[in-house]
C-alpha cells in the first residue's frame, strides 16, 4: 500500500503539499456565547464556548486572581469513527486531547483581561477522519473569535506526515493509520510562533526541519483559508454589538 | 432595555406579549417553528440524521453490531438508544455524568421504540440463540432551545429508516460470522411517530413548541406522541399546573396536525443520503 | 373494579379491601406511609422542610428532590423516569411558597410491584405528605386504568375491557395502560402517562373511568386519616 503514488499523487487524489477542502461556519448556535463548525474534508468538528462567566461550583478552586482560567472538555460523538466508541467522554484520549487544546489557548487567549473568570471550549466531533486535534484547534479559534474573546493572534493547526523523503499535509485517517511519524503543530501566523507541537512517531534528527517547514506552511494555507472568509468580518459586526446577557 | 426587562421579570415581559397573542419571537401561539431533517450526514454511522426545529438542533447516529442475544429472548434483535445532553448544548448543562434530563430523555425514546415497535426485534435476528444485530442509537442535542424530545424522535426515527444492514452468515465450521456489504437490505420501520410538546402558563394558555426561554416560565410539558393514524402512542405529563379535559383534547388534535406536516418530511428523504427537505 | 363497555354489567369487588395504608410508620421521617392497593406496596418517607446548601436554595420557594428506590438493586434510568412524575405532582400540591429557601425530601420505596406502581407511588406519597403535615393546595390522587381487547373483536374501540387499577397480569394483556392523576378540588388533571397506541375517544373514555375511579381513593384518604387522628385523639 503505497502512500504516495508514481505520479505524486496521494491516496485521496491530493498533491503532498494540498489541504482537503476546507468549510466553516460561526455562530451556528444561538444558546453558546460563541459557537463554530468545521470541515476539514471528512472531519467536521463543532466549537462551542462559553465564557467568560463565574467559575461554577465544582471549579471555584482553580480561579486565579489575576487572569482568567480555561476548561475544555473534548467529545467524541459515538458514530463518529467507523467503530462505535463505548465512551464519548472522559476517556484517556479524550482527556489527553483536552489538556493539549486547553494548553494551546492558553497560551493564545488574553487571560489577563478577564480576572477570576472561566472560559468554557466545548467541542464535539461529528466525524472523525484524521487531523482530530487540527480540526479542533481551528474550530476552537473561529469560536473564540465569534465569542469576542480577546486573544493574540489567530491560531492555525496542521498536520503532516513525513513519508518516501515526501512531507504530507493535512493527513487523514488512512494516512494516520499507515505507520509514518505524524506531526501536528498549532502556530499564531502573524506572530509566526509556534504555540504547541507534538510529535509521534520515529524520524530522524535531519528529517525534522522539513517537517517543521511543511507544517508551517500548512498552518498559513489554512490561516489564509480561513482569513478570506466573509463570514470573520460578517461576524465582528455582530460580535460588536451589544450582548443579550446570560444566565 | 428589552433585554434588562426580560431577564429581571420574565414573566411580567411574557405577559405583555401574551396580552396581544403573540409570543416574542413572533409566533402565534399555535404556530410551530420551522422543522428540517437532514438525513445521512454521517457517513461512518450505519443511518444518521441532523434535526433542525428552530435553533433546536439534534443529531442521531446509528451504528449496527453484531452480539449474542440475551437468554430471555434469544429470537429477538436489540435497539438501544441513548440521549446525551452534553455541556456544549446549553449554559444549563455542566459537564458531568449524564443529567436527569438526559436519563429521562433516554427513557422516553426507550419507552417509545417498545411502544411504537418501530422495529421488528425479529428481522433484527440472525441467528436464534447465536447472533443478532444490535443497533445503537445515539442521539446527541447540539443546540438547546427547547421540545428536544421532540427533535430527538425525528432523528432517531429518519436516522433508523435510512440503516441498510448488509446480509450476514454465520460460518458453521469456525462459527464467527461472515458479512456480505454488497447484500443491504434496508430496515422496515412499521411506524413513523411525531412528538409534539405543549406547556401551559397560569392554566390559561396552551404554548405549542415552547423555546427554552418559555419552558423556564411556564409550567407543566406536556408530550403528545402520534403516529399517521391518528393513533395516541405516548403521552407524558409529569406534573405541572392542573389542566382541563378540553384543553388535552384541543393538544392532542395540534399534535395530529403536525404530525401529518412532519410525515411531508419523512416521505421526501425517503431516500437516504443525498436528499433533504423542509417544511 | 372492572366496567364492561355497555356498562351493564359492572362487577364490582368491595373498594376498601384493595387499599391499606398505615401512617406514620417509620418513627424517625417527619412523615410516612406504607401504602398498599391490591398486591402492590410502597413504603414513603418524608423529610421537610429541611435545610439545604446555600447555593442550592431558591429564594422564593421550597425545592422538591424525589428518591425512587426498586425492589432490588440500585436506581436506574427507569427510577429517574418514574421520579420525575412524582416530583411533577408534589411541586404542584405542596404550598411550595410557604417555604423558601427549604427542601423537601421524599423517598419512595418500592416493596412489592404487582401493577399500577407509579399510581400507588403518587398516592402513597399523598398520604406521607398528610402524615407530615405538610400544606397543600389540593390533594393528588391518581388511578391507573388499563385497555384490554376482547380476543375476538377485530374493530379498536367495539367492546375494550377497561380495567381500573390493574394487577401486572392484567397489564401484560393490555394494548394500553395510562395513569391519571387529579386533584381532588376540582378534578382537573395534573399529570399523565399513557403508553400504547389508541385513539383519541378511547382516551377520553378512560380519563372519564378514571376520573370516577378517584371517588374511591379520595374516601380511602379520608378515612385513614379520621383514624389515625381519631387514635391519637383517645391517648
Amino acid at each position: 500500500f503505497e502512500l504516495i503514488s508514481d505520479e505524486g499523487y496521494r491516496f485521496d487524489g491530493r498533491k503532498p503539499s494540498e489541504l482537503r477542502r476546507v468549510r466553516c461556519n460561526m455562530g451556528v448556535f444561538t444558546q453558546a456565547d460563541g459557537s463554530a463548525y468545521i470541515e476539514q474534508g471528512n472531519t467536521k468538528v463543532l466549537a462551542a464556548i462559553y465564557g467568560p462567566h463565574e467559575a461554577s461550583n465544582n471549579m471555584r478552586s482553580r480561579v486565579c486572581l489575576d487572569k482568567c482560567f480555561i476548561n475544555c472538555e473534548f467529545s467524541q460523538a459515538m458514530f463518529s469513527s467507523a467503530e462505535r466508541k463505548k465512551r464519548s467522554r472522559g476517556d484517556r484520549k479524550g482527556k489527553d486531547m483536552s489538556a493539549h487544546i486547553k494548553q494551546t489557548f492558553e497560551a493564545a487567549v488574553r487571560t489577563q483581561l478577564y480576572p477570576r473568570s472561566q472560559i468554557d471550549i466545548y467541542l464535539q466531533v461529528l466525524h472523525s477522519d484524521g487531523s482530530l486535534y487540527c480540526a479542533c484547534v481551528n474550530a476552537a479559534t473561529l469560536a473564540l473569535i465569534d465569542a469576542g474573546i480577546a486573544m493574540k493572534d489567530y491560531v492555525c493547526a496542521c498536520s503532516a506526515s513525513l513519508t518516501k523523503e515526501t512531507s504530507l499535509i493535512d493527513i487523514n485517517h488512512v494516512e494516520e493509520l499507515a505507520g509514518c511519524a505524524e506531526f501536528s503543530a498549532a502556530i499564531m501566523p502573524k506572530l509566526d510562533q509556534i504555540i504547541y507541537s507534538e510529535l509521534n512517531g520515529r524520524i530522524h534528527q535531519d528529517e525534522l526541519g522539513q517537517l517543521v517547514d511543511a507544517v508551517t506552511n500548512g498552518c498559513k494555507d489554512i490561516f489564509a483559508v480561513i482569513d478570506r472568509f466573509e463570514v470573520i468580518t460578517d461576524n465582528t459586526e455582530i460580535a460588536v454589538s451589544p450582548r443579550s446577557l446570560h444566565s | 432595555m428589552e433585554d434588562i426587562f426580560k431577564h429581571i421579570q420574565p414573566v411580567e415581559y411574557y405577559k405583555s406579549f401574551l396580552k396581544e397573542n403573540i409570543r416574542p419571537d413572533t409566533r402565534t401561539l399555535q404556530q410551530i417553528r420551522k422543522t428540517t431533517l437532514n438525513v445521512g450526514p454521517i457517513t461512518t454511522a450505519d443511518g444518521s440524521a441532523l434535526v433542525k426545529i428552530g435553533n433546536t438542533m439534534v443529531m442521531c447516529g446509528v451504528k449496527a453490531e453484531l452480539t449474542q442475544p440475551t437468554a430471555e429472548e434469544p429470537k429477538k434483535g436489540i435497539i438501544v438508544p441513548n440521549l446525551d445532553l452534553p455541556a456544549l448544548c446549553s449554559s444549563k448543562f455542566k459537564p458531568g455524568p449524564p443529567n436527569t434530563q438526559a436519563q429521562v430523555g433516554t427513557k422516553f425514546l426507550d419507552n417509545l421504540i417498545k411502544i411504537a415497535n418501530l422495529v421488528n426485534s425479529e428481522d433484527l435476528c440472525i441467528v436464534p440463540d447465536k447472533l443478532v444485530w444490535v443497533l445503537y442509537c445515539d442521539v446527541t442535542c447540539l443546540n438547546y432551545d427547547g421540545c428536544v424530545i421532540d427533535a430527538a424522535v425525528v432523528a432517531l426515527v429518519a436516522a433508523l429508516r435510512s440503516v441498510s444492514l448488509p446480509s450476514v452468515t454465520l460460518n458453521e465450521e469456525t462459527d464467527t460470522p461472515v458479512t456480505n456489504i454488497n447484500e443491504k437490505t434496508p430496515l422496515t420501520i412499521n411506524c413513523l411517530p411525531v412528538a409534539s410538546s405543549f406547556s401551559f402558563f397560569e392554566s390559561e394558555h396552551i404554548i405549542t413548541d415552547p423555546t427554552l426561554s418559555e419552558e423556564d416560565i411556564t409550567s407543566g410539558c406536556l408530550t403528545v406522541v402520534s403516529d399517521e393514524h391518528e393513533n395516541l402512542l405516548l403521552v407524558d405529563r409529569p406534573g405541572g399546573v392542573s389542566i382541563t379535559e378540553d384543553q388535552l383534547e384541543i393538544c392532542i388534535q395540534r399534535s395530529f396536525k403536525r404530525t401529518k406536516e412532519v410525515h411531508k418530511l419523512y416521505k421526501a428523504v425517503h431516500k437516504p443520503s443525498e436528499s433533504n427537505d423542509q417544511t | 373494579m372492572i366496567m364492561k363497555d355497555d356498562m351493564h354489567e359492572v362487577v364490582e369487588q368491595p373498594p376498601t379491601s384493595k387499599f391499606q395504608c398505615e401512617m406514620n410508620a417509620l418513627k424517625n421521617a417527619d412523615g410516612s406511609a406504607f401504602y398498599s392497593q391490591g398486591e402492590t406496596s410502597v413504603m414513603v418517607a418524608v423529610y421537610g422542610p429541611g435545610d439545604l446548601k446555600e447555593t442550592k436554595q431558591e429564594i422564593d420557594k421550597a425545592l422538591v428532590e424525589v428518591d425512587f428506590r426498586p425492589k432490588l438493586g440500585s436506581p436506574t434510568v427507569n427510577e429517574k423516569y418514574l421520579e420525575r412524575f412524582v416530583q411533577g405532582v408534589c411541586e404542584n400540591a405542596i404550598m411550595l411558597a410557604l417555604h423558601p429557601r427549604t427542601a423537601f425530601a421524599i423517598i419512595v420505596q418500592i416493596m412489592q410491584d404487582q401493577g399500577s406502581l407509579l399510581s400507588c407511588a403518587i398516592n402513597a406519597v399523598c398520604v406521607a405528605l398528610q402524615d407530615a403535615g405538610v400544606s397543600m393546595k389540593h390533594l393528588p390522587v391518581a388511578v391507573t386504568v388499563a385497555l384490554r381487547k376482547e380476543s375476538e373483536s377485530e374493530l379498536e374501540d367495539a367492546t375494550d375491557v377497561l380495567i381500573i387499577n390493574p394487577t401486572i397480569k392484567e397489564e401484560s394483556e393490555s394494548f394500553s395502560i395510562l395513569t391519571f392523576v387529579f386533584d381532588s378540588v376540582n378534578k382537573n388533571l395534573l399529570c399523565m402517562h399513557s403508553q400504547g397506541p389508541l385513539l383519541p375517544k378511547q382516551h377520553e373514555r378512560c380519563l372519564k373511568a378514571a376520573k370516577e375511579a378517584t371517588e374511591e381513593v379520595l374516601k380511602f384518604f379520608r378515612d385513614s386519616v379520621t383514624q389515625k387522628v381519631a387514635a391519637g385523639l383517645e391517648l
